[in-house]
């Protein structure tokens, strides 16, 4: 058979001719699919030290598009999307361009990472097309002046609130102490999320009244010994510890605050990183139970939520665990929410994805907490973000191998315990 | 716990796991001058290895060497004639995209097969703390630095004493020489690699009771490790234990006294000042220093 492939040499002659006729067929046929779709962009960091994480954001969003698409779409149009994987800044920078260029599309979502949401929505923002944040929390995304750059997490200005908020409410009670009382430390990694959010917290504890005994930042790619911060924290002997970590270290921090018996009341932490992380728990078992995270609701009170909220979360939540196998939390959560926003900014809009529409779309969003995904409200302040007492936040605590929703009470699933930490020594 | 005490037990042991990290890259390093980023990745590995073990079969890291140890043999005989020796005779950059390119693909593979999930090797004895001259250590810490101390000491009689060992150092001072007074370069290169490969193997099912697993776990004790083979000079087992304790010791105690955040930067400052004085590093030997040897 005289095909452009026969003798096993690919004539050049024919293949350019058989290349040709498939291109000339495929401008004819009607491109329906794309009339019919709307196309974004979302980058996460899918390979890299952080790819748990990415690929947890990825896999919330992605439950929740099919569900947008299954309930009718945007306007009739299926969302779509091209994953960009973004695994440092580097790549951050040049997957977006890839995006906008290539790949045509008008909006990209991502990214996890505040070390990746800066450099990619400045890509986004040079291309003027809109940049949808759903998790970094670096103070400086929201302060640049772009129009159309938005977050639906708080930054981690808010997270440091939020712990200092929850040490202010429930732990006096518990602890038997007044607020001016309770003696604090601070320990944090020191990247943007790390810094930002232990620099909020400080400042709010000195606003409370709070003593601070000690500020310690570290390198977490290159932690590898927590002895000498423990020992300084044995000999401070605060009541409180935050602690804000990514995984690695906060697993290697609190088996060796178990080794050097470094006993304290509570531990806070902040994010879906940390001891918020599900790897947290698989990998301590009943050693992770105790330490307080802020975060995402692990089980909200459905009462404290909007009827039809209550429902699309739980409906979210079972498709997740059977689809990944895995429980539906804190990455996947806030995917899953900052995407659910966008699809109710787009449905304002008509699909219309132009920076004019979808800012005037957004600002114009008003839901009050418990109205939508993760307990959440909304309402976008003029540099984009989204207001901080609308994303609401929860302590979560692992509880007989589970993650629990236990603060703020009307949300809580369960009462909080281990307040104060039993001793290691007094620990089965 | 008395600060002093626990602080030198946990830089003992720190340095310990350097060193047990950094004797397979002397060696590579040192003997065949390549610059093997995917070091690593074989840490990365053979902690998967451990994990994996651990959690299908129930077989704890420590009898897992049986297994470890025949397949980091294999693994390191795939990876030298199929992806190092075509490239021992190459410039340096060719070596060093080489090896870098295998470390990228061996994290993306771990990853792929894997996911990017943080996994921790829980051994029921590993929880006990014991006391131990005022310091509290944990059995994997004592087994992790037993082993280092022991392989440094069997490496260090091995290169001294046999005749491939010799024809190791022979090599690493002036493989060209060595060449002409008849010694088979290409079998020390081989034996240099799997030696290599297998102690890092050994490094990974040691530490992964004592780190999370995870697919770029390789990197955050790599950039250390070749700071203590060239602190400690290429080549030298004593060296790499060496080189291992100072950096632990500045870590722990600089984390101490001076705080976290300036442990990087202290180490680095002595490891300028030691290469000053002594290129070669605190025990290489003459000649070694010379990467185009």
């Amino acid at each position: 058979m005289a095909s452009a492939f026969s003798g096993g040499r690919v004539r050049i002659p024919h293949l350019a001719a058989a290349l040709a006729a498939l291109a000339c067929c495929a401008s004819l046929a009607p491109d329906t699919s794309a009339q019919n779709q709307i196309k974004i962009g979302v980058l996460e960091p899918l390979s890299g030290p952080i790819a748990a994480e990415g690929r947890r954001q990825l896999n919330g969003m992605e439950i929740v598009r099919d569900l947008i698409n299954e309930r009718g779409g945007i306007a009739g149009k299926q969302l779509v999307w091209v994953v960009g994987d973004v695994p440092d800044a580097t790549a951050a920078t040049n997957e977006a361009s890839r995006l906008i260029t290539q790949e045509g599309v008008k909006l990209i979502v991502g990214t996890f990472s505040s070390s990746l949401c800066l450099p990619a929505s400045d890509v986004a923002a040079r291309n003027n097309i809109v940049y949808w944040e759903v998790s970094c929390v670096d103070p400086r995304f929201s302060v640049r002046g772009y129009k159309n750059v938005f977050r639906t997490e708080i930054d981690a200005n808010g997270f440091g609130w939020y712990e200092l908020e929850f040490i202010r409410d429930a732990l006096p009670k518990k602890l038997g102490k007044e607020l001016k009382d309770i003696k604090l430390a601070l320990l944090s990694e020191d990247s943007a999320y790390g810094q930002g959010t232990t620099e909020a917290a400080r400042k709010r504890a000195q606003e409370l009244g709070i003593p601070i005994l000690s500020v310690d930042f570290y390198n977490r790619t290159a932690m590898t010994d927590f002895t000498p911060i423990i020992l300084k924290l044995k000999a401070a002997q605060p009541d409180v510890i935050i602690a804000n970590a990514y995984t690695n270290d906060a697993i290697l921090f609190w088996q060796q605050a178990r080794q050097l018996d470094l006993n304290v009341k509570a531990v806070v932490s902040a994010g879906a990183i940390g001891s918020g992380s599900p790897d947290f728990g698989k990998s301590l078992g009943s050693t992770a139970e105790g330490p307080f995270s802020l975060l995402e609701p692990a089980g909200l009170n459905p009462r404290a939520l909007a009827k039809q909220v209550a429902e699309l979360e739980a409906e979210i939540a079972k498709r997740y665990q059977a689809r990944y196998n895995e429980r539906y939390a804190a990455s996947a959560q806030l995917g899953a929410a900052g995407l659910w926003m966008l699809f109710e900014v787009l449905k304002k809009t008509g699909g219309d994805l132009s920076p004019e529409k979808v800012r005037a779309a957004a600002l114009s969003l008003d839901i009050p907490v418990g109205g939508t995904l993760n307990g959440w409200g909304v309402k976008f302040q003029d540099n984009g973000q989204n207001a901080a007492d609308r994303v609401q936040h929860y302590i979560v605590q692992w509880q007989d191998g589970k993650q629990v929703t236990v603060w703020p009470e009307r949300f809580a699933v369960a009462p909080m315990r281990y307040v104060p930490l039993p001793k290691w020594s007094e620990r089965k | 716990m008395a600060v002093l005490p626990q602080l030198i037990a946990s830089a003992i042991i720190l340095g310990g796991i350097y060193a047990l990290v950094s004797i397979g890259l002397t060696l590579v390093f040192g003997v065949m001058r390549i610059v093997n980023f995917a070091h690593g990745e074989f840490l990365m590995l053979a902690m998967y290895l451990a994990v994996g073990l651990f959690a299908t079969t129930g077989i704890d890291p420590y009898l897992g060497l049986l297994i470890a140890v025949p397949a980091s043999l294999a693994f390191g005989s795939v990876v030298y004639f199929g992806v190092i020796r075509p490239v021992v005779a190459r410039p340096h950059v060719v070596q060093i995209f080489t090896t870098l390119g295998l470390s990228i693909v061996l994290q993306n593979a771990a990853l792929f097969l894997w996911t990017g999930n943080f996994r921790q090797l829980r051994l029921p004895y590993a929880e006990k703390v014991l006391s131990f001259a005022g310091a509290a250590v944990t059995v994997p810490q004592i087994v992790a630095f037993t082993v280092a101390a022991g392989f440094t000491v069997a490496l260090f009689v091995w290169l001294r004493f046999t005749y491939l060992g010799k024809a190791m150092r022979a090599t690493a001072q002036d493989r060209g020489a060595a060449t002409l007074m008849g010694i088979d370069t290409g079998k020390v290169l081989l034996a240099a690699f799997l030696v290599g490969t297998l102690c890092v193997t050994v490094a990974g099912m040691l530490m992964a009771p004592l780190f999370a697993t995870y697919p770029t776990v390789g990197l955050q004790f790599v950039l250390i490790a070749f700071v203590v083979v060239v602190l400690g000079g290429l080549g030298s087992a004593i060296g790499a234990l060496l080189g291992g304790m100072i950096v632990a010791f500045i870590d722990v105690g600089g984390g101490y006294y001076v705080g976290t955040a300036w442990k990087e930067a202290l180490y680095f400052v002595v490891f300028i000042a030691v290469l000053l004085v002594r290129p070669a590093g605190l025990f290489g030997q003459r000649g070694a220093e010379h990467l185009g040897a």
